[in-house]
């Protein structure tokens, strides 16, 4: 039998458009209990209506603003909507899905409040697309969570503000040019062109044309007047990359016009001033090649106002599962498919890989992997060989492994962790929590403020420390 | 051995990152032998969270929404992770003690996953051993 709503509608053509719908859509009763549950639902979160129906709302989605910042809660005690909210939720993979989500209250004929609904798609192929194709410099390109990224990161806005030259030292692919970038774009200049040189790729006599331009009959093929890079960042960021492959030589050339702001081009008789902001970055150990006598000292400090030095992947290893989430759902989105899993065993080696090549290698590792590991779930077979080579074994390499530790090796149970930062070491942390207690004057309240945790948790760890 | 849940009232907290109280319980040969309730700093810090619980002497976490990527810094503490424990915290707690069946979400839900059976292969494991309830029971 054919029922029939107030509207006169049949109740299957509203469940046919429910269910056909490419947005999620699911209603709640007022104790957040889902009573209905869409097929984009369904699809989006990977749980089924049947399991999803009559459970609370927050225990399917796993949201992260379901405990303090819950939309449909807020809806349902306002009365108000809210649309296009951006969130985070787990799917039954556990894999984060970013969506967006709009919110209403559900009324009865007569008007009362009987529940909520929430339409929701997701988001997550339009976010990694767009962030692949945009080629602005953003600070969100800057992956990472951890201690020794977060320092970084929160310099940056303060230094943009200035006008200073900074120096970003770190190892090969560690980000420098991101942050070189995110300056520029947290900066005045913001606007302005943002030019790119790499010292290492050219010639010191090529670097030079390059950098301060040419006239006209300069030189032989020299058939036109070239504006050189400092004219092309006037008002702007010039970013010289690998400031320390250049020659002491182009060493006198740069400082002298870095220290008076005007440069002659190639065969120009006639000086040009501009106003260019100067990033340089590098990863060869700038102090030492100034002990050693192969970098200018005084160039050195007129490039190193403000120093940052970039933490390799080792440093910020915390980071890797980010890293990781980040990376395999951009390839994936360039490649329209849908980002595989990774099971334990092939998670815990590429976490406990060295990356020498730092978050580049990473990237590259990942690609690598979606390329050739079809399937859905990628397994240890797919990973490159290095990552579970024999170099992991303690004295494999002057031949005294032992068989206990290669048969630990052929059973994946051979940790290389790098020790944990020293605040999460027992002993540190037993240390840093008398040192900040003392610094206080054994205030509670100021000690655990110093230390960022609260008294609780201070009061936990001076019982555990005997410091009670 | 100690179990820990993140709490969200006397719920399970929807996400281990975000919860700001967790229920840590001792289990001794099948009973429970001493609750907690301890608050937790730094919402959203994982390397902190999970520091912490191991400090505590935390060996399970059973808990609903846990980032799968996060998986081996859990590990790597000796930290057992069980997903997708719904409903009431405390009784959460009694069933895995009891070795009871406990109240999961189904991580194989759509049909092409349950084709490819569980993509995270632990759980399924913690799952299956629970069933045959084989884990729970184990002494303590």
């Amino acid at each position: 039998m054919v029922r029939y709503n107030a509207m006169n509608v049949p109740e299957e053509l509203f469940e046919l458009v429910f269910h056909s719908i490419n947005e999620g859509v699911f209603t709640v009763d007022d104790n957040f209990r889902i009573t209905a549950f869409n097929s984009a639902a369904e699809k989006i979160i990977g749980i089924p209506a049947e399991m999803a129906i009559g459970r609370k709302c927050h225990e399917v989605f796993k949201a992260n603003i379901c405990q303090h910042r819950c939309a449909l809660k807020h809806t349902l005690s306002t009365g108000k909507p809210s649309s296009d909210i951006r969130v985070d939720v787990l799917d039954a993979n556990m894999d984060p899905v970013p969506i967006e989500v709009s919110t209403a209250v559900l009324r009865d004929s007569q008007g009362k409040m009987i529940g909520g609904v929430e339409i929701f798609r997701d988001i997550s192929d339009i976010e990694m697309l767009r962030g692949e194709l945009s080629h602005r410099h953003e600070f969100s390109k800057i992956i990472g969570a951890s201690r020794a990224i977060r320092a970084v990161l929160s310099m940056v806005p303060q230094v943009a503000q200035s006008d200073a030259s900074v120096l970003i030292q770190g190892q090969s692919g560690t980000g420098k040019e991101l942050v070189a970038g995110a300056i520029h774009e947290l900066s005045r200049r913001c606007d302005k062109p943002f030019i790119r040189v790499n010292c290492a790729a050219l010639p010191d006599s090529l670097l030079e044309s390059e950098l301060f331009g040419y006239v006209k009959g300069a030189f032989t093929g020299a058939v036109k007047d070239k504006p050189g890079r400092f004219e092309k960042a006037n008002n702007g960021t010039l970013f010289l990359d690998e400031i320390g492959d250049i020659s002491p030589a182009f060493q006198g050339k740069l400082l002298r016009v870095l220290e008076e702001g005007e440069f002659q081009p190639l065969g120009s008789t006639k000086t040009h001033k501009v106003d260019v902001r100067l990033i340089c970055a590098t990863n060869l150990n700038l102090e030492q090649m100034v002990r050693e006598g192969t970098f200018r000292e005084d160039l050195y400090y007129r490039i190193r106002v403000v120093p940052f030095h970039m933490p390799s992947l080792a440093e910020r290893r915390e980071d890797i599962p980010l890293l990781i989430d980040h990376f395999v759902k951009l390839i994936s989105a360039r490649m329209g498919r849908r980002p595989p899993g990774f099971s334990p065993r092939t998670m815990r080696l590429l976490y406990e890989y060295h990356y020498p090549g730092n978050v580049r290698e990473l990237r590259n590792i990942l690609e690598r992997v979606l390329v050739l590991c079809n399937g859905d779930v990628v397994e240890p077979g797919c990973l490159p060989g290095e990552l579970y080579g024999p170099r992991h074994v303690e004295g494999y390499w002057d031949g005294n492994a032992t068989e206990a530790s290669l048969s630990a090796l052929a059973q994946g149970a051979v940790s290389t962790l790098p020790p944990p930062p020293a605040e999460y070491l027992p002993k540190d942390q037993a240390i840093a929590l008398k040192q900040a207690l003392q610094a206080a004057s054994w205030n509670r309240n100021v000690a655990a403020e110093r230390l960022g945790i609260s008294r609780t948790t201070l009061w936990r760890r001076m019982k555990k420390y005997g410091l009670a | 051995m100690k179990v820990a849940v993140p709490l969200f009232g006397s719920d399970v907290a929807p996400r281990f990152g975000e919860a700001d109280r967790f229920l840590v319980a001792e289990s001794y040969h099948g009973t429970v032998r001493s609750r907690e309730v301890v608050e937790m700093d730094r919402i959203g810090d994982w390397m902190f969270r999970l520091s912490e619980l191991e400090m505590l002497g935390v060996k399970v976490l059973l808990c609903c929404g846990f980032n799968r990527y996060y998986w081996p810094l859990a590990i790597e503490r000796g930290i057992r992770v069980i997903t997708g424990a719904t409903g009431d915290a405390q009784t959460l707690v009694n069933a895995f003690v009891h070795g009871e069946k406990l109240p999961l979400l189904p991580c194989c839900a759509s049909p092409e996953q349950i084709r490819y059976q569980c993509r995270i292969e632990h759980r399924r494991e913690d799952v299956r051993m629970q069933l045959t309830s084989g884990f729970n029971k184990r002494k303590d």
